[in-house]
Formats: C-alpha cells, structure tokens, sequence
C-alpha cells in the first residue's frame, strides 16, 4: 500500500467535518473517527512496510524530474506513529474544548488537515514531498492560531509565525534549488549517498535557517510564545508532534550531510542558545501556556545539542518522550484555564488539585518534564547528558535542567493555591467537576504514555537507521553520574521552587527588576524584530516617495509637451504680416548663415 | 487537421457581433458560450498536441508582397497562455453577473481584447504580433476609459500614452529587424534562424527598443508608472483582465526577443539585474500602499520581475518556468482582483485602513483574497510553487548563487500581504455596514479562479507534458 493512504482518512474526515454545519455536535467525533483509522492505516503501513521507499513521478521537464516520494525507515517511522498516536488524543480533548458549535467545523477542518500534513511529513523521502508538507503545515498553523481571528492579539500573533515561517520557507525553497543544481536529485537518500556532500555549506546553511524558523529557535524564535493565542489544543499539537517537532526531524534526518559539511557546531550552539533563552524566560514569565511555550523552545534546544553532539539516538529518544509530556501539559494548562474562566496568569488560577484525575496526570507530565526516575523525561534528559562529552555543554545542560525545574514546579505550586473566600472556593470546586470527560481521558491516557515512554529507551538502539554514515552516531546510553547529577539538579530546583514559592510566598521578582529584565528577554528581543520591521517600513517609505517622483516627472514631462505645443500652436495665427516677417527674418538668417 | 486558431478567432469575432447584436438580453450567456467553446477546443488542442495530430502552423496569404501572411503556430507555450486568456477572462465575464446596459459593452471590449491575446500568444509573424498588441491595448484603454472608478480619466490617459509610446518603439524594432535581416521578413523562426547575421550594434539597438516596450508592459522598474492608476481605476473585471492577461503581452514578448536575437546572451546579466531590483523595488513600494488594489498591482509587478529573471537565465528551465509562472501568475492575481472586487463591492471601500474583520461577513471574499496570498508566496499545490522551483533552478544554473536573490523579495511581499489581511480580513468580530450582497455570479468567478489556481498547481504534468525538449 502506498504510504500516501495514511493520510487520507485524515483529509477526508476534515473535509466532512468542514460541511458538517447543522450538525455540528458530531462534526468532532467524525474527525477523531477518521483520525483513528489513520492510526490503523499508519500502524499497518509501520508493521508491513517497514524498510520500504515508494516513488511516483509528478512532474518532468527539461531534465527536471520531480517525484512524490516517501519512506518508511526508523526515523520515518517514529514520526508518523507519534503523530498517529496523538492526533486522535487532540481530537478527543477538543470535542470536550471548542464548546461554540459554529466554530467546531471550522476547527475540525483545519486540524485534520494539519495533522495529515505533519503525517505526510513524516513520510517524505525527498525534498519536494517534504516541501509540501513544510509549507501546509506553516499555512494551517497560520489558520489554527488565527482561529479567534477576532480577539485583540491575535492577528498580530497569526502574522507574526506566518511572516517567520516564510523566512524559512523561502530560505529552504533556495536550498533546494541549490541542492538539485548541484545533484540533480531531490531525494534525501540519494544526495546521502552522493561523493560531493562536503561542498554544499551554503544550501544546508539555508536548511538550518529553515528549520531555525520551523522550530522556533534563536534568532526566529519569538513567534512560539506569541501562538499561545490560538486555541489550547492546537497548542497541544502544535508543541508536542507537529510543526516545531518538523525542524528538529529534518535536521535528525539529514544529519550525515551536517556532519560531512562540519556544521555540527552551529547546531549546537544555536541549540543551546535557544535552549538557555527558553528556560529563563519561562522562569520570569506569568502565562500559564507562555511557559510551557518557551519550555518548547527549551526542549528543541536540547533536542538540536544532541543531534550537534551527534548522538541520534539521544536526540530521538528525547524527541518522543517530550512528546507525550508538552502534550499532556498543555492540556492539563488548558483544562485548568477552563475551569477558571480562561484566566491566563498563573497568579489569578487558582485550586488546580481540585480535580484529582487531572492533577494526578499533570503531576505525571511535571514530574517528566523535571526529568524525575523512572518517567520517561528522566531518560530522555539523561541520554543527552550522557552524551555531553564537551565539559561546557555538559554544565550548560545541567543549568538548564536546573531552571526547567524551578520553572515548571512554580508552574505547578502557584496555581495549587486555593481561592480565599469560600464561596468561590465552591464555585470553583462545581467548575473543576464540569471539565468535559473527553478532555480529562485524553490527558489521562497521556499521562499513562508518559509513564511508560521510558521504554523506547531499550528499543530504540535495534532499529536500523537509513543513511552512509550509520556506524559513526554516538551510541545511547545512561551513565550513572549523569543521572546523578540529574537528580541532584531537579531536586534542587524543587526545593529552591518550593521555599520561594511555597514557604515565603513570593509574588514573582517584580522586586527584583534588573533580574526580571535579564531573564524576560523576549521583550528585548521582539524589539530588535520591531526595530527590522521599522527599517523596512522606512525603506518602503523612501521607495514610496522616489515612486511618486517618478510619476509626477513623467507627468510634468508630458506637461511640459503640451506646454511647448500650446506656444508652438499660437504661430501658427492666419496673419498674413506675421508670416510675412517670420519669413523675411527666416531669409536674412539664411543669408547670413551661407555667408559666413 | 483541423485548424484550431482560425475557429477560435473566428468564433471569438462571431461572439462580439452576437453580442452587438442581442447583447441587450443575452450579452453573459454569449460571452461565456464563446469563451468556454474556444476553451474545448484549446483542451482538445492539449491532447492533440501530445499525440501529434494538430495542425501547428496556420497560414493564409494576406499581403504577399511584403512577405506577410496571417500565419499563426500553436507551441505549448501558447497553448498554455491562450488557455490562461481564456480562463482570465472567463472569470472576468462571470465576475460582473448580468448588470444594467453596460453588461453589453464592456462584454463585447472583453471579448475583443481576448481575440487580440489569443491571436498574440500563437502569431508566427511580428507584423501579426503588433497588429493584436495594439488591439489588446485599445481595448483595455476603452474599457478602463468607460467603467473605471473616479479618477479613471487620468489613470486611462497615463496608460494609453505609455503603451502608445510603447507601440512605437516596438514598430520602430520591428521595422529594424526587417530591414537587417538578409531576405526581409517578419516570420519570427525565419529570424530567429538568421538573426546572427544582423550587425551587433544594430542588435543591440533592436533588443534596446523592444526591452523598453515590453519592459513597460510588464511592467518593470523604471517603466512602470502607468500601473498603479490603471489597475486601480479600472473596473474589477478591467484589473483581472490587465493584470492577468495585458501584463503577458509583455512578458511573452521579452520572451520572445530573448530567443530571437543571440545578442541576449551578452545582455542577459543586465537584464537579470533589472529584474532583481524591480522586485525588491515594488516590494519596498508595496509596503505602502494602502488601497488594496494598489497592493495587489505592486504584488503583480514582483511577479512580473520574477518572470524576468526566469527569461534573463535563457536556459529550459527558466524559459518553461516562466511562462509557467505567466500562468500561474494570471490565475493568482485574477483571483486577488476578483476578492478585492468583491470586498469593494461588499462594504464600499478597499482601503486596508478602513477594512476590518471582512471575514465574519465577506467570507467567500476573504477565503479567495488569503488563497491568492498564499498562491501569490509560491504555496505548492498553488501553479505559483511549480513555477518559482523551475525559475528558481534556471536562474541558479545561469546566475550561480545571485540566482536565488529574489526569492528575499517574496518575504517582503508576503510579510505585507499578511500584514493587510491581519488588518482586513481578521481582527474584530463585528461587521463591517455592508453596501451589497456578494451575489451567485461573483462567488461563481471566485470558484473558478481558485480552481485554476489549484488545478494548475496539482497538475502541473497537463502543460508540461507538452514539451518535449
């Protein structure tokens, strides 16, 4: 069967759903129905395709020939079993979330259609499928986070990610138009196995662009926190297998031609920019979704060090656990968020542990994130650690865990509070108990992935992986010491989270302002990208006023014709003695001209 | 063999005198009879040209004399732009729905514009090639002088004496040409075969004068001023058709001149940098512009110096691409004009400023205006995609790493565009006082150039498989 299948029941399911108006109750459980046979399709395609590449021709000319290919090796495969196994859990949690019936359609159309690009994503074996699916995913994700296209932030939030993500669209479509000038193929594998992959710094340069964009990392990385606007479970998806997940595969996937053009190095450092950027901005930020989104950025940071570390399998170990965990966080935030009215400063949500499923299942996700033996966040932090044989990184790391511990338990002990009065508290306690059942089974099933992730752990390193350069990743593996030193971190975190927070009560470092500053960067830097949009905006300026000079000059140019017309013109006047002396005087000129 | 040219302009003129005649009543159902028969013809001339059994070169003697016959050939190239005229235009018709007494006449300059593009996009001679540019040009001149917006007398004025001044200097190459070659003529492969024996000099001058006439055209920086009034003044089906179809004369035309002088070659660097800072300049030009239409024009004048750069890299790739992209642009801004239309006609204005939150109101409106930013950004499965990675290939393999330079031009673009519809389309729930119903004929135009858009973009192989290089 061809691998291009799994991902129709998903277009087809989007495509009733969008239809589905008058009935709209029903509209999210057709998508989540049709969401589930792709995960019947993707999981036989998995088991019985395994290993194989499938090729059809698109297009031919001029000795350009362009393919839709795709694949089912390793990496392929987790992918797509990864966006398989969630996409039904976001469907789930937004039947129980988008509770307007005139926007379930619409947003059920859209997400399905998101998903399908993210699965033919991961199926893609050469540049122009994977171009396809790279690009839809920008343009649904535009749509997704403009949903609420009528609230005050949102526009800004929508443009902003479109207008980052055509930065690297455009920046991968050059690299790609490079790569086949140089190879005359676009298929991953091939260009793999071609001599010359050391002379092509300047396309894969172009790629890390593209993928910097995609996945949120420094110096593109500001749109992330700003999609926080849209819905809470596209968040979900968003943050967990899709789209920011795409950048950080492409690079995984293409990781031979990196390493063969000594780029490692930019990985990792930008990997451990962002990462460092993602962590103290969630230590000072108040938005419930906001730190979860820079613990994203924070999470794709170390996924991006460990691929420039070369360690593959570190890489995708900690690419499935962060999965299940951001998935299950951010459904936990937003399930929380509900029964709050939609309060969104982490100060104002109060008695999160009212609902025992839901906090026990948010405890899970905040214990891996943490990186807590034996959730699965624990072993994809420590491979990475384990890995780390550069000094530096390796205390880099262990400060950042350090931070995503405080971060993400004064996520977890700020809104555990419970409200003062006791009326409200009630009210509350009724609003807890009225968070749709589906929203709180797709978190629990979540919560029950997280627990058991771990075990990819042992089976990861059994798959074979596609590519020239195989033998030469680091292996996985736990070293004592860096669990060790792990565990010391987190608990540290937790125990300086819980003093401050907890014990002395603080209302966040509004006291501590030049602290605050250093850590909320993301003013700074939205400044820097206001201060580029200015520049081109004065730039337009300029060109606009030369355009208009322009237009007035072959205006007046014209006038001036006329003008000269308008004096010609009046000559020529019927007067008989007026020629008469412009004729003599013509003679006199003659004459006087011949003669001398 | 049938010759397919001949009834489909023959089919065209029987059209415009119908028209004339019984316009009164019948004027949409004659106009759109005519263009979708020549449209089945031009589908079955796809199938026949891939089998080779189509007649490919038309001729009847006309002034003998002089050498000068009514030849037409039918290429893939002009297979693919008659089919976009047509589509262009079709959604033009559709758009204007049945309308007062003007449906008659702005139908009957319609159609007689799209005789002169059919007769263009196949004419084997550059006497022909004149003849219909001029056609072409009077049309849109007529039609922007008689249903423009307010300001259409300075915005008709502007345009007539550029294409005037554009004519003349494509005369003057023309007349070059048949002077210099060995045996004078206008048979365009006769010189593209013997164009070698021209003086280089004289080719230069030649290449000079058509530049600058099909660069006006386009247009190109600095030979644009003409565009902004016109598309903006002009009625809505006025701007799809100038824009989609008129702007082609030009690009197909420097297309044209770059296969026939080999004095191109030499020339190619300069013109590949005119075309990179026309991009860049009416992408900065863009960015303030506040009339939506005038946006959508500098949008088009991007293209248009995309295009340019794919004729400047004189290599298959680049050739084939840009038509492609002629194609893929005339459907894009077609339907960007048709939104833009819509919306005006919807709440009375098109000023981004005023615009706001079209879409909980104006939703078949909005959905076709984004569609045509995405397809206008080379969204694949948009024909833009298809078109941008072959320009993009053949600029490359002739301009090395300066080949994908503006590509940066298309994230200015986009990132205004967005900019626009954030503040138009998205941003309040509350509507807009409205000042029409966008009606059955304006949705109907919109469905067909979105499916253009994406029928050319998922099918690419329909055209391409036509060329075999």
């Amino acid at each position: 069967m061809l691998p291009l299948f799994v991902i129709a029941p998903l277009l087809f399911g989007g495509f009733i759903s969008l239809f589905m108006r008058g009935r709209s109750h029903i509209a999210g459980w057709t998508a989540f129905a049709f969401s589930i046979a792709s995960l019947i399709l993707a999981a036989y395609e998995v088991l019985y395709s395994f290993g194989k590449a499938y090729s059809i021709t698109w297009f031919a000319i001029s000795g350009l020939v362009v393919h839709i290919s795709m694949s089912i090796y390793t990496l392929n495969a987790i992918l797509l079993m990864l966006v398989a196994l969630v996409t039904p859990l976001i469907m789930l949690y937004s039947i129980g979330y988008m509770d307007v019936p005139s926007e379930r359609p619409r947003f059920f159309f859209e997400i399905s259609i998101f998903a399908a690009s993210m699965m033919l994503f991961a199926i893609s074996a050469n540049f122009i499928t994977m171009f396809i699916a790279w690009e839809l995913l920008g343009i649904t994700s535009y749509l997704l986070i403009g949903f609420w296209y009528h609230k005050e932030r949102v526009p800004y939030a929508a443009r902003k990610s479109i207008t980052t993500i055509l930065i690297g669209d455009m920046a991968m479509l050059s690299a790609m138009v490079l790569i086949w000038n140089a190879f005359h193929t676009f298929n991953f594998y091939s260009i793999m196995a071609s001599p010359y992959i050391n002379a092509m710094q300047i396309p894969l340069l172009l790629i890390l662009a593209a993928v910097f964009t995609k996945s949120a990392q420094f110096p593109f990385h500001e749109w992330l926190a700003d999609a926080m606007e849209g819905p809470t479970p596209v968040s979900a998806f968003l943050h967990s297998s899709t789209m920011v997940k795409a950048g950080v595969f492409l690079v995984a996937l293409l990781l031979p031609l990196f390493y063969e053009a000594h780029l490692l190095y930019v990985i990792l450092a930008f990997g451990i920019a962002t990462a460092f950027i993602g962590a103290t901005n969630a230590i000072a930020e108040r938005h419930i979704k906001r730190i979860l989104a820079y613990s994203t950025m924070e999470d794709l940071g170390i996924m991006l060090v460990a691929l420039g570390l070369h360690a593959l399998l570190a890489a995708m170990l900690f690419f499935i656990v962060q999965t299940f965990y951001k998935a299950l966080l951010f459904m936990s935030a937003g399930s929380i968020m509900k029964a709050n009215d939609n309060a969104e400063n982490i100060y104002l949500i109060k008695g999160s542990t009212k609902n025992r499923l839901l906090f026990i299942s948010t405890l899970f996700g905040v214990g891996s994130i943490a990186g807590i033996f034996p959730l699965s966040g624990f072993f994809g932090k420590v491979a990475i650690d384990s890995v780390a044989s550069n000094i530096y990184v390796y205390i880099l790391l262990t400060v950042i865990e350090f931070a995503s511990s405080i971060y993400i338990f004064r996520w977890l002990f700020i809104p555990m509070r419970d409200p003062l009065t006791k009326g409200i508290d009630a009210e509350l306690t009724a609003k807890y108990k009225n968070i749709p059942k589906t929203m709180l089974y797709a978190i629990a099933v979540l919560a029950l992935l997280v627990a058991i992730g771990g075990f990819a752990y042992a089976y990861l390193p059994g798959l074979p992986y596609a590519g020239v350069f195989a033998n030469t990743y680091m292996p996985l593996h736990i070293s004592l010491v860096s669990g060790l030193t792990e565990t010391i971190a987190v608990l540290l975190g937790i125990s300086v989270t819980y003093y401050i927070y907890v014990k002395m009560n603080l209302k966040g470092m509004s006291s501590h302002r030049a602290l605050h500053t250093l850590l909320y960067n993301s003013i700074a830097v939205n400044w820097v990208y206001s201060i580029i949009a200015a520049a081109f905006y004065e730039i337009g300026g300029i060109v606009n006023s030369f355009d208009y000079a322009l237009y007035w000059f072959i205006v007046m140019g014209g006038d001036g014709l006329v003008f000269i017309a308008e004096r010609l013109r009046r000559i020529v006047n019927g007067q008989i003695n007026a020629y008469a002396v412009a004729f003599a005087a013509g003679i006199i000129l003659l004459v006087i001209i011949i003669a001398v | 063999m049938i010759q397919i040219l001949f009834i489909s302009l023959i089919t065209i003129a029987i059209a415009i005198a119908a028209n004339i005649i019984f316009g009164r009543k019948y004027s949409q159902h004659i106009s759109i009879a005519a263009v979708l028969l020549v449209l089945i013809y031009m589908s079955y001339s796809i199938s026949a040209f891939t089998s080779g059994s189509l007649a490919v070169s038309e001729s009847l003697p006309y002034i003998s004399s002089l050498g000068i016959s009514l030849h037409f050939t039918l290429t893939p190239i002009s297979i693919m732009l008659i089919t976009m005229s047509l589509i262009v235009t079709l959604a033009a018709i559709v758009w204007q729905g049945i309308r007062g007494a003007n449906t008659r006449s702005i139908n009957s300059l319609l159609l007689l514009f799209l005789l002169s593009a059919i007769g263009l996009f196949a004419s084997a001679n550059l006497f022909l090639f004149y003849i219909f540019w001029d056609v072409g040009v009077i049309s849109v001149f007529f039609i922007i002088r008689s249903f423009g917006s307010a300001s259409r007398d300075v915005a008709s004025k502007n345009f007539l004496i550029y294409s005037i001044f554009a004519s003349a200097l494509l005369l003057f190459a023309i007349m070059l040409i048949y002077f210099y070659t060995p045996v004078g003529s206008f048979n365009i492969s006769y010189i593209t075969a013997h164009s070698y024996e021209i003086p280089i000099d004289i080719q230069e001058s030649i290449f000079m004068l058509m530049f600058i006439a099909f660069a006006i055209k386009m247009p190109v920086f600095p030979f644009h001023s003409w565009m902004p009034n016109a598309y903006s003044d002009a009625p809505t089906s006025g701007s799809v058709v100038i824009a989609g179809v008129l702007s082609k004369f030009g690009a197909y035309g420097m297309l044209v001149l770059f296969y026939l002088l080999p004095v191109a070659e030499t020339l190619k660097t300069y013109v590949y940098a005119i075309a990179v800072v026309s991009v860049f300049y009416s992408a900065f030009a863009a960015m303030r512009q506040n009339d939506l239409k005038k946006m959508a024009g500098y949008t088009s004048m991007i293209e248009s110096g995309i295009i340019l750069a794919g004729i400047a890299s004189l290599n298959y790739l680049g050739e084939y691409g840009s038509v492609y992209m002629m194609l893929a642009h005339g459907f894009t801004i077609a339907l960007m004009f048709i939104a833009i239309g819509s919306l005006e006609f919807a709440y009375g204005t098109r000023s981004i400023s005023i615009l706001k939150g079209a879409v909980s109101s104006a939703k078949s409106a909005s959905y076709s205006f984004m569609l045509a930013i995405f397809g206008s950004t080379g969204m694949p499965l948009t024909a833009g995609f298809i078109a941008e990675l072959m320009i993009f290939i053949g600029t490359v393999s002739a301009f090395g790493l300066y080949g994908i330079v503006p590509l940066a031009g298309i994230i200015l673009l986009g990132a205004y565009m967005y900019l626009a519809a954030s503040r138009s389309i998205m941003s309040t729930k509350e509507k807009l006082s409205e000042v029409g119903i966008i009606g059955k004929s304006q949705k109907a135009a919109m469905a067909i150039a979105i499916a253009a858009v994406l029928f050319f973009g998922v099918f690419p192989f329909i055209f391409l498989n036509m060329v075999k290089i």
